[in-house]
């Protein structure tokens, strides 16, 4: 097995009830540990994830898809999409 | 009941010093060429007023216009226009609005009506499908907006009116119908400079029945199936309203924070509206008739209170480093009775409470600190102690008092609640657009930020989105519909629906004109045919409403030079230019000059940012 990395995850827009997260504090997100090299996809679909190919995630401000290799100390924040206001 | 087929094409023009009105009727030419709403409403004004007009003198018009698609049952078309000469920005300014005014004027059998003159005391109309009664408005005059709507509406189905600060001629003034704003601009204040509190519309005179139904029937249907199927007006929106947006905007380092210092903040999530749907219970609140619903309402502190939208709530909220939500609703609801527009109360609030900080002027307004805030908004209505100067806006205020390098507005319009150093694109549009800093004009945030259909960083092809996107809007916003509908006609036809984004993202990228050839807005103008009896051919009915939507946005434009509008003008506050955000460690700035060449060259304007004579006689526009 490669090296393990930590990577903070946030949700928003309802995610965190839709993945069953209990006591989830939105400022604090979740940190879960995996495999240097995992893609997003695989994250949220070991999550449980169902939906996930229409969330807009974003790390570090940048908006990522579904194929971004995640590094070590990436936070990563995912949403469902809007529109402004 | 009597039925209207189409449109009446009956406009009421309204003589406020000489008590009278006439009825003048739409010219069937300019009905197709400018569609309706803020379209006819440019049109009518180009063709009624003088350039140099005092935006708060006599010689300003109000045009309110109700577009065809009002009264039809389409969805989303509960909505109105007004257009006038700002206050504000000394130049040509429009607004949309919800609430149940343009349905009651509509159903009075009317399409729009034109304002002018001053009355010798304060008025307010009452309008019915014979005309107009000028009555005393005595006994409501100092009555805030929501007061002053509910007396009103003992006389008829809906009103629209001014508060204390569009008494009090507040710059930024605004005017309230239901729980919904023409909130830019000031024309709160044009209409308090006419002594005129309100207006109110019988309504429930006339059905208004598209001309060819069976056709509009269909497509009203396909608007219903795809807005209800759109993850945003039928997801987002209906669960959260348009604080949905806040946590993306801070995700996305494009919040305003700190008189926009920062593009993001660890405590945004406290004012999402996922916070406020738990925190508050909120409940559906909307325009009729509306099927997005994206308008909330909510019990806060024990009161029932609409729930403020995303623009209130950044430009009151983290560009005041406020992060309490029920403090952001208080003030909402104080800005709403007054009759104030808040994004302007937030960025002039954002102006002062850096500029306290750095001691070019004397308040107790901190970042942070919510003291002292409810009380400067009231001053502000009411145009007293330092309220006086900060009523004025924040390029007035800036002028006075130094700090216009941190006085955040284009052309004297406060900037809503995007960060352009985030979205470069829609820094362009902030720059070009013809009200001043408007998110409405082109909304590229959308593509660069929250699709990811479109680089945030890349200038490429940028010039070529911002065109498409305000010609669009400008047509669409003379249907007249809901902004919001945008979303489901743009994303939901098939092509764009099942096409992964980063195809999308390439396409617009790199060949952006055939990116945007390839975008469907045909549902609009269809429904637009159908109603006003026209026959069409599919696709080239498409093209003529977007070249309708050129020739609006070119006329403003023009409208706007003629004022004296030009290249100098068509700029981004310096922080913008030459700062970065905190949250940014490449410090991004807005690369606004080579897009703006660029832009000016595919709008066919000069190197001065006029519009040339060849592309005024292209568009069917008179010269004058």
């Amino acid at each position: 097995m490669g090296r393990m990395i930590s990577v903070r995850m946030k949700f928003f827009s309802g995610i965190d009830k839709e993945l069953s997260l209990h006591n989830y504090n939105p400022a604090e997100g979740i940190v879960i540990h995996v495999p240097s090299g995992t893609r997003l996809r695989r994250v949220l679909k070991d999550l449980g994830a169902q939906r996930r190919s229409s969330y807009v995630c974003f790390r570090n401000g940048q908006r990522i898809g579904m194929w971004t290799k995640l590094h070590d100390g990436d936070e990563v924040s995912c949403l469902k999409p809007s529109g402004g206001g | 009941m009597r039925e209207i087929i189409g449109t009446s094409n009956r406009i009421l023009e309204i003589d406020l010093t000489k008590k009278s009105f006439f009825e003048s009727e739409i010219d069937k030419k300019d009905l197709r060429l400018f569609l309706g709403g803020k379209g006819l409403g440019l049109k009518l004004l180009y063709d009624r007023m003088e350039p140099g007009t005092d935006p708060l003198g006599e010689g300003n018009m109000i045009a309110f216009m109700m577009g065809v698609f009002m009264g039809t049952g389409a969805p989303c078309s509960g909505r109105f226009e007004a257009v006038t000469k700002s206050p504000l920005t000394g130049i040509f300014c429009s607004s949309s609005c919800g609430g149940p005014f343009g349905m009651a004027l509509k159903t009075s059998g009317w399409d729009g009506i034109i304002i002018k003159g001053k009355a010798s005391a304060p008025t307010y109309l009452v309008i019915d499908s014979k005309g107009v009664q000028f009555k005393s408005a005595k006994g409501l005059w100092g009555k805030d907006t929501q007061t002053a709507q509910q007396m009103l509406l003992k006389e008829g189905s809906g009103a629209v009116v001014i508060g204390p600060a569009g008494e009090n001629l507040v710059l930024f003034a605004n005017m309230a119908s239901g729980h919904r704003f023409l909130g830019r601009g000031g024309l709160g204040a044009v209409m308090g400079s006419k002594n005129l509190k309100g207006i109110v519309a019988k309504g429930k005179e006339v059905k208004i029945i598209p001309a060819r139904k069976k056709s509009f029937d269909k497509y009203n249907r396909k608007f219903y199936r795809y807005i209800n199927q759109n993850r945003i007006t039928a997801g987002s929106y209906r669960d959260f309203g348009t604080n949905a947006n806040v946590n993306l905007s801070n995700a996305a380092g494009i919040l305003p924070v700190r008189n926009f210092t920062g593009g993001s903040h660890g405590e945004a999530h406290k004012i999402s509206g996922e916070t406020m749907a738990e925190k508050f219970h909120t409940q559906y609140d909307t325009c009729k008739p509306c099927a997005i619903m994206c308008g909330h309402k909510g019990v806060i502190k024990g009161k029932e209170m609409h729930i403020p939208e995303y623009e209130t709530v950044g430009l009151i909220g983290p560009n005041l480093e406020i992060f309490d939500p029920a403090i952001i609703a208080e003030w909402n609801e104080i800005c709403a009775r007054m009759g104030m527009d808040t994004i302007s109360v937030g960025g002039t609030l954002a102006w002062a409470m850096e500029a306290t900080e750095k001691g070019l002027i004397k308040t107790n307004l901190k970042f942070g600190d919510p003291r002292g805030v409810a009380e400067m908004i009231k001053d502000i209505a009411y145009r007293r102690g330092f309220g006086k100067e900060l009523a004025n806006g924040s390029r007035a205020a800036s002028k006075k008092f130094g700090g216009e390098d941190f006085a955040i507005h284009v052309k004297g319009l406060e900037v809503p609640a995007y960060d352009p150093r985030g979205c470069i694109g829609h820094g362009l549009s902030y720059a070009v657009a013809n009200r001043g800093a408007c998110h409405l004009s082109a909304s590229v945030f959308t593509l660069e930020a929250y699709f990811g259909m479109a680089s945030p960083n890349a200038k490429r092809g940028k010039h070529t989105i911002v065109k498409f996107m305000e010609n669009t809007f400008a047509a669409m916003n003379s249907l007249h519909v809901c902004h919001f509908t945008a979303f489901p006609v743009f994303l939901e036809p098939p092509l764009i629906r099942f096409s992964p984004t980063p195809m999308l993202w390439a396409l617009t990228q790199n060949i952006t004109s055939l990116a945007l050839n390839l975008m469907d807005v045909s549902l609009w103008p269809e429904l637009w045919y159908s109603i006003v009896g026209k026959r069409y051919i599919p696709y080239f009915s498409m093209l003529k409403f977007l070249k309708a939507g050129e020739r609006i946005h070119v006329l403003e434009r023009y409208m706007n030079t003629r004022e004296g509008i030009s290249k100098k003008d068509d700029t981004l506050p310096l922080r913008f230019l030459t700062e970065g955000r905190k949250c940014d460690p490449k410090e991004q700035v807005v690369p606004l000059d080579k897009m703006l060449k660029k832009y000016y060259r595919a709008r066919g304007y000069d190197a001065n940012g006029v519009p040339k004579k060849r592309t005024l006689r292209r568009l069917g526009i008179e010269i004058k």
